[in-house]
């Protein structure tokens, strides 16, 4: 029957199951069957006994809770909690039967413990608990209690009755301190006055007596020694000592001014006469037509001056403490305020915690066991409380006695010593003082006036002594220099004008000799020295070939052979000219008084770096080795025409801007039509359109603009830019040089931008590419302007669609994107192509592609 | 079905459309009115939501305004097709077009067409009637198309005509 129930409950639920299942999702069916199968094992858990209920299943609930619960669980919690009493025993069988009859058969549960049995459990754990409890209290309070109330007083009483014998020990100290400084500052303050009033005293006497007398012994000797001094001179001999004395000045001066004067007059008249006399003979010629020997050298020097000239020609400029207040006022511990002596709440440690009665019905014996384990806490812990606090108290009291007779017996010399050091020092500072300051107050100034008396009687005759001397010497020196002089002065100029013409007719004839002497000594002079420039344009311009011509006077009253004379040329400013010829000897004999123009001497040039600046250069003649006459000339290096650029350089990008270099002719020849100006820069950043172009005539200090037209090929908005510019004659030579290097912007209206960097790789290959560009204007501020692409590029390339393409116009600011589909038509091509931007019709912008 | 749906489709695309020129609110009232040209023998009529143009030679052009679109100029429909120009919002580009789209081209995924253009550019800010009307004109402009991408050109060879409107009424 059983059987049966159980199989039509089953079929029944897995019934429900199926058609649930149609309509329902797979995990709330899974859930559906969990619960329902838990249901029936449940219903048929009578084989089991009594398993216990579900707890989390809400179907299930426990219907009564457990009847009395304990109040104090156990300390020990028993391992097997008890299990749930049946619920709701049926007490009367049903009258009529269930039309589904329970599965399980009614249970009846085990008589448990009843409530006088519980209760008598209970009553027995406590009773036989407390005792147990009172009997471990009594065990350790009193143990525990006499050693912590011992120690908390030992280290109260020490710690008190130390600080009072420090304090007592330091004042003890202070007072003795007090008593030592006070004799002993007294004592000394007075010997340290007498010293210092003595040593000072005796210092400044000294000194004042001095000064006194110094000062009383000037005064009075100045008069008297004057007068002294006065009378002296009045009575010697100045007056004769001046006048022999001016005899001598008068000769002397005399003398030395004719040297000065007529001596240089003689030498200048006679050189004078010597140049102004016409020579008998006058040569020219010049030194390249003169020696053969000189050609060869020549053709080494101007080897040498290409070689030197390869180099800088292209460079130039490149260059609680906390705590609770449960104590007495003293700090020592409280017994009375509520509180227990410290520690007395103590835990017990269940030392005799056993209980024995031993019950068959677990409850009963839980509950026997639990109300043991309270009672013996509370037993232990009440009975603790009060016989330690009655313990601790007392031997706090024992301990706190010891503590203090302990620290009674310690060593207090320490704190002896200090207070008798403050004290000594309190006392000594101060009676020091006053000992020091009455004493040498009443000392000092006795000491000083005696010594100053002293000084002074000592000084004064000695120093009067000596201020007489002074003053005496000084107005002797004072009279006898006047009476000197007044006796010198007439005596001097009186023999000055007696002796100076003598002097001078002799000296001037001694000059004119030693001229005379000079031109025979330094027969040949350079009487004139100029550059000659192998262009003749009044502009020494760099590597142009200059040489000098000299001309040579021979005062010599003969021929001077001509191998035994030199002419050098010297360049005082070496780093800015290459001599390739410095020196020359006469080809032939310098004729007897003869004046000689030497022309085309030396060979030499300047460097481009010496443009602007002036070089000097120093020629010197010499006969037989020696130096005859030198004389120093001055070159200003130029280009013929001064290059500098006009205006500050704006360039843009793909459009052609004009870069213009004025021109200025600086020499005092027309410039001729035929100059070329070349233009060179950093070609990776900009093209220039025609780089050469040829300058119109220029006139002697006029000028001229020549305009480059130049693109830049680059999106930077600024490029520092090299620009090196050279003007060069009809022949090649060069006349003009710019080497500069600027910061220069490169500005356009509008920009554009390749938006495929793989663009001129893929113009290399056959088939079809967009060319994605951004178009933005950048600062055209015009309105209702239409724009005009155009597109150039090689055959092998088709443009597709329309070229040129019209494009809405753009606002500033506003960028727009297109493309430009073109069919390559071969493979492995290159060239250029090339975009160019109108805006309605003007040219603002071009981009190139090289591929 | 496939008719239904279609219906809806161009609904939707009407409701669009119709929105896109509201945004531009068509023809700014402050430039509604009739214009002349002395100098060119021109005249000018615009309202909200058409234009008329006419020459003393007897040119007449008379379109509706509308929000531009690519499709609208891809099937090459004459018409004032407006623009918010993107830089300011107080700005509309007009390019009003009369196609000639028999001569279309296509080529490299482009497609052009050679059209007369008439372009201006007016201001929803302006409140009052404005007096002057300056107006480009071209026959020789072309309709750039890019329908991949539907990016799309309107643009005209250097030296355009130029109107100076004034306003009759």
């Amino acid at each position: 029957m059983l059987l049966r129930s159980v199989s039509v409950l089953l079929s029944k639920t897995l019934s429900f199951v199926l058609a649930l299942s149609m309509a329902l999702p797979l995990p709330i069916l899974a859930s559906l069957m969990a619960q329902s199968q838990s249901a029936v094992a449940q219903d048929n858990g009578g084989g089991g006994g009594r398993g216990p209920r579900d707890p989390n299943n809400p179907r299930n609930p426990p219907t009564n809770p457990p009847r009395n619960p304990p109040t104090n669980p156990p300390t020990n919690p028993p391992t097997n909690p008890p299990t749930n009493p049946p619920t709701n025993p049926p007490t009367n069988p049903p009258v009529n039967p269930p039309v589904n009859p329970p599965t399980n058969p009614p249970v009846t549960p085990p008589a448990g413990p009843t409530d006088e049995e519980r209760r008598a459990a209970s009553d027995r754990g406590r009773n036989d608990g407390t005792p147990q409890g009172v009997r471990e209290a009594t065990d350790r309070a009193g143990i525990e209690a006499d050693r912590r109330g011992e120690n908390d007083g030992h280290a109260n009483g020490f710690q008190e009755c130390e600080r009072e014998e420090r304090q007592n020990a330091y004042d003890r100290g202070l007072a003795e301190g007090a008593r030592r400084g006070t004799r002993v500052g007294e004592e000394r303050g007075a010997n340290e006055a007498d010293r210092d009033a003595n040593a000072n005293g005796e210092r400044d006497g000294n000194t004042q007596g001095q000064n006194s007398a110094d000062r009383d012994a000037r005064n009075n000797s100045a008069g008297p020694g004057r007068d002294r001094g006065l009378s002296e001179a009045d009575a010697s001999d100045a007056a004769a000592r001046g006048r022999e004395q001016g005899i001598v000045d008068g000769d002397r001066d005399a003398l030395a001014e004719a040297i000065r004067v007529d001596r240089a007059r003689g030498r200048v008249d006679y050189n004078t006469e010597r140049f102004a006399a016409d020579p008998r003979n006058r040569e020219r010629f010049s030194v390249r037509q003169l020696s053969a020997m000189l050609m060869n050298f020549q053709k080494v020097s101007k080897d040498q001056m290409r070689m030197a000239s390869d180099g800088p020609r292209d460079g130039g400029a490149r260059g609680g403490n906390g705590g609770g207040n449960n104590g007495r006022p003293d700090g020592r511990p409280g017994n009375g305020h509520g509180g227990n002596a410290p520690g007395a709440d103590a835990n017990p440690d269940n030392r005799y915690n056993h209980p024995g009665k031993v019950y068959d019905n677990q409850e009963l014996q839980n509950l026997y066991a639990s109300n043991y384990s309270t009672a013996y806490g509370n037993a232990f812990r009440s009975n603790y409380r009060e016989i330690y606090s009655a313990r601790y108290f007392r031997a706090y009291d024992v301990g706190e006695r010891r503590g203090c007779e302990q620290a009674r017996r310690q060593d207090y010399r320490r704190d002896r010593d200090r207070g008798e050091q403050e004290g000594f020092d309190r006392a000594y500072n101060r009676s020091y003082r006053v000992a020091y300051d009455n004493l040498y107050s009443r000392l000092y100034p006795e000491i000083r006036d005696r010594f100053a008396q002293d000084t002074y009687d000592r000084v004064y005759q000695g120093l009067y002594d000596s201020y007489f001397e002074s003053a005496r010497s000084a107005a002797y020196q004072e009279r006898y220099s006047s009476l000197y002089e007044s006796a010198r002065r007439p005596a001097r100029d009186s023999t000055y004008a007696t002796k100076y013409p003598v002097y001078a007719r002799q000296q001037y004839q001694i000059g004119r000799d030693l001229e005379a002497a000079e031109f025979t000594a330094r027969p040949l002079r350079v009487t004139q020295a100029e550059i000659i420039e192998s262009r003749p344009n009044g502009v020494t311009e760099p590597e142009e070939v200059l040489r000098a011509r000299v001309q040579i006077r021979n005062f010599a009253n003969r021929a001077l052979p001509g191998d035994q004379v030199v002419v050098k040329l010297e360049a005082l400013d070496g780093s800015n000219v290459v001599i390739t010829e410095r020196e020359h000897r006469m080809p032939r004999a310098i004729k007897v008084d003869s004046l000689n123009d030497v022309d085309q001497l030396f060979e030499f040039r300047l460097l481009p770096r010496s443009v602007g600046s002036v070089t000097r250069y120093k020629i010197t003649v010499l006969f037989e080795g020696r130096d005859m006459d030198s004389e120093q000339i001055n070159t200003t290096t130029q280009y013929q025409v001064n290059l500098a650029l006009n205006g500050t350089p704006q360039l843009s990008e793909g459009m052609p801007m004009p870069i213009t270099v004025g021109s200025t002719n600086q020499s005092r020849v027309t410039l001729v039509n035929g100059a070329r100006m070349n233009f060179k820069t950093d070609d990776s950043l900009v093209e220039v359109v025609q780089a050469s172009q040829v300058l119109p005539e220029l006139s002697a200090g006029s000028n001229a603009l020549t305009v480059f037209q130049a693109i830049a090929r680059t999106r930077d908005p600024s490029i520092r830019l090299p620009m090196v510019f050279d003007l060069r004659a009809g022949d090649g030579w060069l006349i003009g040089a710019l080497d500069t290097t600027r910061q220069v912007p490169v500005v356009n209206d509008y920009r554009l931008e390749l938006r495929d960097a793989r663009v001129n790789q893929l113009l290399k290959t056959a088939g079809l590419v967009r060319i994605p560009y951004r178009l933005k204007n950048a600062s055209s501020r015009l309105l209702f302007k239409g724009l005009q692409l155009k597109i150039t590029a090689p055959d092998a390339l088709l443009v597709l669609g329309p070229n040129p393409q019209y494009l809405i116009p753009l606002q500033s600011g506003e960028a727009l994107d297109f493309s430009i589909p073109i069919m390559v038509q071969s493979s492995g091509g290159s060239g250029v192509v090339e975009l160019s931007v109108f805006e309605d019709g003007r040219l603002v912008v071009v981009h190139q592609i090289q591929y | 079905m496939k008719a239904m749906k279609m219906f809806k489709i161009s609904n939707l695309l009407l409701v669009a459309c119709l929105a896109l020129l509201s945004a531009c609110g068509g023809i700014p009232s402050a430039y509604q009115g009739e214009f002349r040209d002395d100098a060119l023998g021109a005249n000018l009529k615009l309202s909200g939501s058409e234009g008329t143009f006419s020459e003393a030679t007897g040119v007449l052009v008379k379109t509706p305004a509308m929000a531009l679109a690519f499709e609208a100029l891809q099937k090459g429909k004459p018409g004032i097709y407006l623009r918010k120009n993107p830089m300011r919002e107080d700005l509309i580009d007009i390019y009003w077009i009369q196609p000639r789209f028999t001569e279309k081209q296509e080529a490299g995924g482009l497609l052009w067409y050679p059209t007369d253009v008439y372009y201006t550019l007016v201001s929803t800010a302006q409140e009052d009637k404005v007096n002057e009307l300056r107006m480009i004109y071209s026959r020789n402009a072309l309709v750039t198309l890019e329908p991949s991408t539907k990016s799309w050109q309107v643009g005209w060879a250097a030296n355009p005509t130029e109107f100076k409107f004034r306003r009759t009424k």
